[in-house]
């Protein structure tokens, strides 16, 4: 389950990083949450709390540190877990992005620039 | 007719969707077989819609006691606009999620009057500079090339020429709004009446901003959007973005009361509970804005077919919302928006079914 969750994140385009110290220094304002859960299958990330949704959403650089233990199979199973732990969540796929003139993508439209997941 | 000949005059309107329609398309077929669980969702949500539209006032009642919040029924857009301009009062600056629910009660126009209010989105914020109409539900300003953006972004300030350069601008512009805003509003893509949560799917990380930092937060949700669990509107929110073309969304919020915030949902009508027995299979759509871009009519017309709501699935709602007008005349019935349709809603059906209602009524 491992080997698909990360296989998701690489194709949602996140950087997966092996500690987080290194980024911390790389960057102001990074803001570093633990997942409450994950789903393998889509790479959606569960996240929360209400000042971690203020303060992940006005982070330069989103680091997600993901517990092994915390990935399911599914994003329904994903979610399940996520409720069962915090009554107010939310969930981030990727740093923030836009396609909104001429289909160009561009990164780090209102949210994180950056968003990276380590995986313990 | 004026808008037919407008729009064919503008090459801009159909070269922003056939780029669109090329991009997404393959998206789409992709996300299909990457997650092939995604049409069992569609069809869970398909029957979950159709047993609310059957007992509506059944499930506005449960959505209504999910709350814990201040809540509202808006019967009709004027409603619903009054009781969003007494919350919001006046001097207030207020952030906007993009919003088809908003656009259809013209909110952010009646806001404006004694507010400053700023769509959030990128697109959406160029619409409004330039005193436009969405050109598509969740790409609306597919239609202004990076030269045409620029120039009208210039109105606020935002300096640069490149479409990286102008989000960087926008961004820097938007977030001193963000911060200062008074007054969030968002719409809803799905309510969860078991719950009370609010699901929005986004990309850009303005409706999170928008729903989380103001001390005041509205939400207006059309009672087509109550489904009854979380799962449903998991299952709803992901068979939008992955019909649209953008899988998994990057962004998904689900929102409910917190202490330290004042939260309001509205729900709205606006002719959902009276629509006619031949409209009932519309209020299954999850505006995933599909059939609009698979459209051969839609790639010359873009949302100028339309009024709020434009294309395909646009006939259905203008009639449920506004009234039947003459615009359904310009389907080709080609069957190709029933062909893409995750909720398989018959469209060419409904559109026939109008005509006949238009003709009667003339």
């Amino acid at each position: 389950m491992i080997g698909q969750f990360t296989e998701s994140l690489k194709r949602n385009s996140v950087e997966i990083l092996d500690d987080t110290e290194e980024e911390i220094k790389k960057t102001e304002n990074v803001h570093i949450s633990e997942a409450l859960s994950a789903a393998a299958d889509t790479g959606i990330i569960f996240l929360g709390g209400f000042d971690e949704a203020r303060k992940s959403g006005l982070a330069e650089h989103h680091i997600v540190i993901v517990r092994k233990n915390a990935i399911c199979e599914t994003t329904i199973e994903a979610y399940r877990l996520a409720i069962s732990k915090s009554d107010y969540v939310f969930a981030s796929t990727s740093a923030s992005k836009t396609a909104d003139i001429e289909g160009k993508l561009i990164w780090g439209m209102h949210g994180p620039r950056k968003f990276s997941v380590v995986i313990k | 007719m004026k808008n037919i000949y407008r729009a064919i005059k503008n090459e801009s309107i159909r070269d922003g969707i056939l780029r669109t329609w090329g991009n997404l398309s393959q998206a789409v077929e992709r996300n299909l077989e990457l997650y092939p669980f995604l049409t069992d969702y569609a069809e869970d949500v398909r029957q979950a819609k159709i047993e609310v539209a059957s007992n509506y006032d059944r499930w506005i009642a449960r959505a209504t006691e999910s709350l814990g919040c201040n809540v509202y029924f808006a019967e009709d857009a004027e409603e619903a606009r009054k009781i969003v301009g007494e919350i919001v009062g006046s001097g207030k600056i207020v952030v906007k999620a993009k919003s088809m629910v908003s656009e259809e009660i013209h909110l952010r126009e009646y806001l404006s009057r004694n507010n400053e209010v700023w769509e959030t989105d990128l697109g959406e914020l160029i619409i409004q500079l330039a005193n436009d109409k969405p050109m598509h539900m969740v790409v609306p300003a597919l239609h202004y090339s990076e030269r045409q953006a620029a120039e009208i972004l210039r109105k606020v300030g935002v300096k640069g020429q490149s479409a990286e350069e102008l989000a960087e601008g926008v961004r820097n512009f938007m977030r001193q709004k963000f911060l200062a805003a008074h007054v969030g509003i968002s719409g809803c893509n799905a309510f969860s009446a078991e719950t009370g949560r609010i699901f929005l799917i986004e990309n850009e990380g303005n409706i999170r901003l928008s729903i989380n930092l103001p001390k005041t937060y509205i939400a207006i949700v059309s009672i087509d959007k109550i489904l009854p669990s979380d799962e449903h509107c998991l299952k709803s929110i992901m068979v939008q973005s992955a019909f649209f073309g953008t899988f998994p969304p990057t962004y998904i919020n689900v929102k409910k009361q917190v202490e330290g915030q004042d939260m309001h949902v509205i729900f709205l009508d606006n002719g959902r509970i009276e629509a006619a027995s031949f409209l009932r299979e519309q209020l299954n759509c999850v505006r995933c804005g599909r059939c609009q871009l698979e459209c051969p009519v839609f790639h010359i017309m873009g949302n100028l077919w339309g009024a709020v709501y434009g294309g395909p699935m646009g006939m259905g709602w203008t009639a449920i919302t506004d009234k039947i007008n003459g615009e359904c005349f310009l389907s080709c019935l080609c069957g190709r928006c029933k062909e893409v349709c995750p909720m398989r809603i018959d469209m060419p059906k409904i559109i026939r079914e109008l005509r006949k209602r238009a003709t009667a009524v003339r």
